[in-house]
């Protein structure tokens, strides 16, 4: 069953929402949460189905980073870094590959946090804000990095 | 959403009828009504007639639970205070409920000011020539601010290095509420403080100057509002911020006109590599701001749907504030800073 899809769902609800409830709201607080449920609904739509990609992707990118940056084993290696990471359980996920994914990408953060500045970390924040950018549904990446 | 929408409103006028007056002559109160404070604070408005017949269009702003940006209303006060009577364009000061006697919250009477706030409007204005004289003049208020003499006014820095003390504020906070490491962001705080230029000058600095807080009638701003998060440091970080890229004049004003006209005004020039730096120092306040709106949300602080997405904010702040920091050479000696 493939249809309709999340990202269609939302998209139907946003749509009645819009044109049949938000209308018929008066002005204040009720108008105002529905308009902030609407927009948050609209940047579902868009980024509903990026998470896999993107936690494999920054997952990735640090692996490859750090693992030029640290020694391969033993003392201050990756896996020793993350061993003495606090384990994070990140909330709200159904799939457990995806869970693994986000745990992984919360602990490899964590190691990031105590590292020194170089020139190869500075490469890597820009990727991975670039990243976070197209994640959260942000229009403009494309257009503010290239400029 | 805002905490007190039950707050008893006959309670709340006559505690303040009685604390706005003198012992045994209190202040007759007369149109009051529930206004917009924001997303931090109730508001309400009401005209105050003293025993004398003096009268005064005023407004009352306290505090709401489940703020997302800390700030001390006593503060706030004193600088309002410190501003009665130059020529920034301020309101005036009348009443401090530190405590919250008169509605269960820190609150502050002021003087309502004529104009609107409206950014939308301001920053939609469709008149391109009307959108800079109100960007000048905006130029001008915020150069009045910055060369008003503070110590003068009895205002104290608060710390021996207030630009460090600033930046560490937010970083403290960032570190309070952040809900996952954002080793990005960690990092720009060890590099803004790393990096702060040495201010022409030490200044009182509104800490949130943008459309939307300040009130404007046909081409003048008539008062700056929102003081709450007011601080002595480098006048640049105010630039900084009202050129953030959400809410920026720049297309009625290139900055570097803005520059001009401040200088003029102020009577000392703000070197345009301070306010790259503010750019960036707010890039990584809002960011900061972001985290902690989201930090509410998620430990049932606020019910505000405009708080429960904010983290999505900050990965373009960060990315803005890694393209100004990769454009400039930050560790060259600069004559100017």
């Amino acid at each position: 069953m493939q249809r309709p899809n999340t990202g269609e769902l939302l998209r139907g609800l946003r749509k009645s929402l819009n044109e049949q409830v938000l209308p018929a709201l008066p002005k204040g607080v009720p108008y105002q949460q529905m308009k902030a449920a609407l927009h948050l609904m609209a940047r579902l739509e868009r980024t509903w189905d990026l998470a896999a990609s993107h936690l494999a992707d920054d997952n990735a990118d640090i692996e490859a980073v750090l693992g030029d940056l640290l020694p391969s084993d033993g003392a201050g290696s990756l896996d020793e870094r993350l061993s003495a990471t606090e384990a994070m359980t990140p909330a709200g996920y159904n799939d457990a590959g995806l869970r693994e994914a986000a745990e992984r990408n919360l602990a490899l953060h964590q190691v990031l946090l105590t590292l020194p500045y170089s020139a190869p970390l500075a490469a890597l924040h820009i990727r991975m804000s670039c990243r976070d950018s197209r994640f959260v549904g942000d229009r403009t990446v494309e257009e503010d990095t290239q400029g | 959403m805002n905490a007190g929408t039950t707050m008893d409103d006959a309670r709340v006028q006559a505690a303040l009828a009685a604390r706005l007056g003198e012992p045994g002559a209190p202040v007759e109160l007369s149109g009051w009504q529930r206004a917009f404070g924001g997303n931090a604070r109730q508001a309400f408005a009401f005209n105050a007639t003293w025993a004398d017949g003096r009268t005064l269009p005023c407004i009352l702003l306290s505090q709401v639970a489940g703020k997302h940006v800390d700030s001390d209303t006593a503060a706030e006060f004193a600088a309002l205070r410190a501003l009665n009577g130059s020529d920034v364009r301020s309101p005036a000061a009348l009443l401090l409920d530190a405590d919250g006697a008169v509605t269960g919250s820190p609150a502050i009477v002021l003087e309502r000011m004529t104009g609107k706030a409206s950014a939308v409007d301001f920053l939609g204005e469709a008149d391109p020539l009307r959108g800079r004289a109100l960007s000048e003049d905006l130029a001008r208020a915020t150069a009045d601010l910055h060369r008003f003499d503070w110590q003068a006014g009895g205002l104290v820095a608060g710390a021996d290095d207030p630009i460090d003390a600033q930046i560490a504020t937010w970083q403290s906070n960032f570190r309070k509420d952040r809900l996952e490491p954002h080793p990005v962001l960690d990092w720009l705080f060890g590099w803004l403080r790393a990096h702060a230029p040495r201010p022409v000058r030490l200044s009182l600095v509104h800490g949130d100057l943008r459309p939307g807080n300040f009130l404007y009638e046909a081409d003048r701003l008539t008062a700056l509002l929102d003081w709450e998060m007011a601080h002595v440091g480098d006048p640049a970080e105010d630039i900084g911020w009202i050129y953030r890229k959400l809410w920026s004049p720049e297309r009625f004003l290139p900055l570097d006109d803005f520059l001009k006209i401040h200088a003029s005004q102020a009577g000392f020039a703000i070197p345009r590599r301070s306010v790259i730096y503010y750019r960036i120092f707010s890039e990584v306040k809002f960011a900061a701001i972001s985290t902690a709106a989201a930090h509410h949300f998620a430990t049932g602080g606020t019910n505000n749907l405009r708080h429960i997405d904010r983290a999505a904010k900050v990965p373009e702040c960060l990315r803005l504030a890694l393209g100004w920091i990769a454009a400039e050479d930050w560790d060259a000696q600069d004559a100017t800073a």
